[in-house]
């Protein structure tokens, strides 16, 4: 099997600009190159096959950089958010146990190096850290301890969400399961070597990381923003003429709402816009006046499976499944969920037998955990969510893990955490608690900030007598309503 | 609306303590605040102060407290 790098690259390509940040254009030759130089740092002959290599790298060229050399090597990369605090942070060291970090020293607010060095002095897990700064020349310390077991794995990537227990999922993809997305992605997207795309969705996601594979192989201008800062983003894509755009439904319209009037051009350029990450309701694209030239098409991917089904926001929202994805309906109690079976899917969630078996069928098909039913000529209706997740700013915040958090704090005895529609977020995070001493609200929130990434602290928290039940199980519809019959203003 | 006014209604908004909201906090190396909750900061304090988005003209007027208010009141006293 050819390393991931050299897979990707096109000769054709090879001295094209693939990848823009806001100060600095790549070609394809330029990865091949700083490949190289971390091969180099590595040392000769090292392999690090089966061994687990985190990374918690801001800047896209270094952190591509770092995962085609680790990729060449044999080892299985385990990219993470860089959105983690201490608490997330941790959970997922304990699970993955890596052998290396490559991390940034510290980004405003928050020392990655500290927090990594405190996890390895809690956990007394053997580990190689290379740190580094904004100038990216990786520094290494080797802290001692007892060896963590190597994985039967070659090449794989371990992609992490949170578990709905707080339990950190990582989901494993193959480097054999990534090389289709080189044909799935432009074809979702209809990307032309002359294309220019801005993205938004995060590369320490898969979805993310393989349109900067697409675009190394087929030649098109991958966009990234640098940090989160709408006004340079709508310079960035002025500046790389961009004509597409791959974002959440609630950056889009953050996005629009602040910058239209810098900018108005760069919404004039736009002629396709993909919508990813969250629901998108009938209609709601025609409030971009800018963008009435625009197609906007929905795409619908998940980590467990890649890119799955588009859908022409402007039409009747109907999705149909790209040509590599089979599908099939599974009914149960009279919910109709969504299976699918596609090139890009997943081999299981790490170290997670049982939760894989709860995902996915004997025979390989994928449960999708959208409530679904086919409609004429292939097409597919979304119908909602079986599973209980909230998708806020595109990110997914699952209750279970800030339920955990919230009960955590010696006051509160009881949570439940609800998704309530917001005009900016998609959705926000609604907390209900129940308390057995009295507390101050703004202790709880800093509670829940130093322990979880900001987007899943709760927007609200309300204090409620005891939770609604419904057979024996919190009433979270109950919630919602309750929620929405207050006056929030 | 005056300065102790706008600062209280960050801290509400954004559940940060109000005295952590001070003229020179950055909102995103000091109060932690990420773009999407700027973005529904500036909605919510736009709408309060019943002001177009286009008083803004770029990522420094957003930069820190002291200078976001400085936008926002500018045209206050006309």
């Amino acid at each position: 099997m050819k390393a991931l790098l050299d897979a990707c690259v096109n000769p054709q390509h090879l001295n094209t600009t693939v990848l823009s940040t806001p100060d600095r254009d790549y070609t394809a030759r330029d990865f091949i190159e700083g490949k190289n130089r971390v091969l180099e740092m590595l040392g000769p002959g090292v392999d690090l096959s089966g061994q687990r290599v985190v990374l918690l790298i801001p800047d896209v060229f270094h952190y591509a950089s770092v995962i085609f050399a680790v990729n060449e090597r044999g080892g299985v990369l385990v990219p993470l958010s860089l959105q983690y605090r201490a608490g997330d942070l941790s959970a997922v060291l304990d699970a993955v146990k890596p052998h290396y970090i490559f991390t940034i020293s510290e980004l405003p607010g928050v020392s990655f190096s500290r927090l990594i060095r405190d996890w390895q002095r809690q956990s007394g897990v053997q580990c190689t850290i290379y740190e580094a700064n904004n100038e990216y020349e990786w520094q290494r310390t080797d802290f001692p301890g007892v060896p963590a077991v190597k994985d039967d794995l070659y090449r794989d990537f371990i992609f992490f969400t949170s578990g709905s227990t707080g339990i950190p999922k990582g989901v494993v993809v193959g480097q054999e399961n990534l090389i289709p997305y080189l044909e799935v992605y432009p074809r979702m997207l209809n990307m032309k070597s002359t294309d220019r795309l801005f993205n938004v969705p995060p590369l320490t996601l898969v979805a993310g990381f393989c349109g900067l594979l697409s675009a190394i192989h087929t030649g098109f201008r991958f966009v990234v923003p640098g940090k989160f800062d709408l006004p340079q983003i709508a310079q960035t894509m002025k500046r790389t003429g961009c004509n597409k755009i791959l974002s959440t439904p609630s950056i889009l319209k953050a996005l629009y709402t602040m910058t239209q009037h810098l900018e108005p051009g760069v919404f004039q350029n736009l002629d396709e816009c993909y919508l990813v990450g969250e629901m998108v309701s009938e209609g709601a694209v025609n409030e971009f006046a800018l963008l009435k030239h625009a197609r906007f098409i929905g795409v619908l991917a998940l980590s467990e499976a890649g890119g799955v089904m588009t859908a022409d926001l402007r039409g009747k929202l109907e999705w149909k499944p790209d040509s590599s994805v089979q599908v099939k309906f599974l009914k149960e109690n009279g919910m109709s969920e969504l299976l699918v079976k596609t090139p890009t899917l997943f081999k299981n969630y790490y170290n997670q037998p049982g939760m894989t078996r709860d995902a996915v069928t004997e025979d390989g098909w994928l449960k999708t955990g959208d409530l679904a039913e086919p409609s004429e000529g292939g097409k597919i209706v979304l119908i909602g969510r079986k599973k209980d997740l909230i998708k806020k700013g595109g990110a997914q915040v699952v209750p279970g893990e800030v339920e955990k958090v919230l009960t955590d704090h010696p006051c509160i005895v009881q949570a439940a955490v609800v998704g309530v529609p917001h005009p900016v977020f998609g959705e926000m995070v609604v907390a209900f608690v129940v308390a057995d001493s009295p507390f101050e609200h703004a202790e709880l929130y800093e509670h829940c900030k130093t322990r979880i990434a900001r987007y899943k602290v709760p927007d609200h928290i309300e204090i409620i007598e005891s939770l609604p039940l419904i057979s024996g199980k919190t009433d979270k519809v109950a919630l919602r309503q309750l929620y929405a019959e207050q006056d929030h203003r | 609306m005056t300065f102790e006014a706008f600062c209280r209604f960050i801290s509400d908004y954004t559940h940060t303590p109000l005295q952590e909201i001070k003229e020179n906090a950055s909102f995103r190396d000091d109060l932690g605040i990420d773009s999407l909750q700027m973005v529904n900061l500036i909605v919510g304090l736009t709408q309060e102060m019943r002001l177009g988005m286009d008083v803004l003209a770029g990522s420094e007027d957003m930069a820190t407290v002291g200078k976001l208010y400085q936008v926002l009141t500018r045209d206050e006293d006309k």
